[in-house]
């Protein structure tokens, strides 16, 4: 198993360091949430599935935010999503959302440069440029946000609704990536493990 | 309270702030019911509400929320004190919860081997990481609210 530890746009996988629910052996509790599950069962869940319910509430929670009809325009939530995931240093979140956005636009440029730690503004319009900026200062810690960086998403055009979204999505990753990264790790398919 | 977010970032019922939140009821509603999942009174052994809440305090005030850092303190009012080997266990996960909040790439499977060796269940693992992800979700939400009424005013 080879623990990946730098930025990356390729697929990896997330192997837990706590042992998953073997859901053979689910309390009555678990069997429900494992029963209404409508994301995938994979160990990242079943890791979570030692407490169902907050595994369950946080579920739709997630949802909510992520929502495509609902949420902020998906190539925005995606961009947000990496680069919350890349300053709290999330490897297996910059790994999905990289990928994510990849597939709504052109940005492996922009990708290259957040990753190897250039000036990647260059490649953003002003209205991704504050929505990066309100998300990096809201993620730092202490969160550093302040009403400047409000300022500047009204003018760049960003609603309040949007706004609201916005301030949601940072919060739901701040949140992601401290679950995803302490209780788990980022790595590298087996190559061993992946033959028909 | 009903709504701890509204509470802490003080949107006023009627608010512009209020009526645009209410477009997207589903946001608060999950929010408060994560909270709700992890801070409903009952018996935990793993995990009491007073260690919850002292956890949920530590990250509260290291992200300077001082709205949230007392709403956890006062949660804290009339809780069973700890035993001698809670408060043992209290130290330990305080000290993860602190690193974590701060920094989630510090998580290894060393500092999660500290909880087990100092008592914690994988259940009571699991419920230490949920409440310092959603106490790192509340401070941001409050904040971000907090920014909007200051900018457009508490119409």
């Amino acid at each position: 198993m080879v623990i990946v530890n730098e930025l990356t746009a390729d697929a990896l996988v997330w192997v837990p360091w706590l042992v998953p629910v073997d859901p053979n052996r689910a309390t009555e509790p678990q069997k429900a949430v494992l029963a209404a599950a409508t994301s995938a069962i994979n160990p990242f869940f079943l890791t979570l599935l030692h407490d169902p319910e907050s595994l369950a509430a946080r579920g739709l929670l997630y949802r909510s935010v992520m929502a495509p009809e609902t949420g902020l325009p998906p190539a925005d939530r995606e961009v947000v999503a990496v680069n919350v995931s890349a300053l709290n240093r999330c490897i297996y979140c910059v790994s999905v959302h990289s990928r994510a956005y990849l597939e709504l636009v052109d940005g492996a440029r922009y990708l290259n440069d957040l990753f190897s730690g250039r000036d990647a503004g260059v490649h953003l319009e002003e209205r991704q440029a504050a929505l990066i900026a309100f998300a990096q200062n809201m993620a730092a810690v202490p969160p550093k946000a302040t009403v400047e960086d409000i300022k500047r998403l009204k003018q760049a055009g960003v609603s309040d609704a949007d706004t609201i979204l916005l301030i949601h999505t940072v919060a739901m990753f701040s949140n992601a990536n401290r679950l995803m990264q302490p209780l788990g790790a980022a790595t590298r398919p087996d190559p061993a493990a992946t033959g028909a | 309270m009903d709504d701890v977010i509204s509470e802490c970032a003080g949107i006023s019922s009627g608010s512009w702030l209020a009526s645009l939140r209410s477009i997207r009821e589903d946001l608060k509603d999950h929010s408060q019911a994560l909270h709700d999942a992890l801070f409903r009174s009952r018996d935990d052994k793993d995990v009491p509400i007073l260690m919850r809440a002292q956890i949920a305090q530590a990250v509260a005030v290291l992200n300077r929320c001082a709205p949230l850092t007392r709403y956890y303190q006062e949660m804290q009012d009339g809780q069973p004190a700890l035993s001698p080997s809670e408060e043992a266990r209290l130290a330990v996960a305080l000290a993860h919860a602190r690193t974590m909040a701060r920094s989630p790439v510090a998580g290894t499977q060393e500092s999660l081997n500290t909880l087990a060796d100092a008592g914690f269940t994988t259940h009571g693992i699991v419920v230490i990481s949920q409440i310092v992800a959603l106490v790192s979700y509340q401070v941001r939400v409050i904040l971000g609210f907090q920014l909007a009424i200051e900018f457009n005013g508490d119409r």
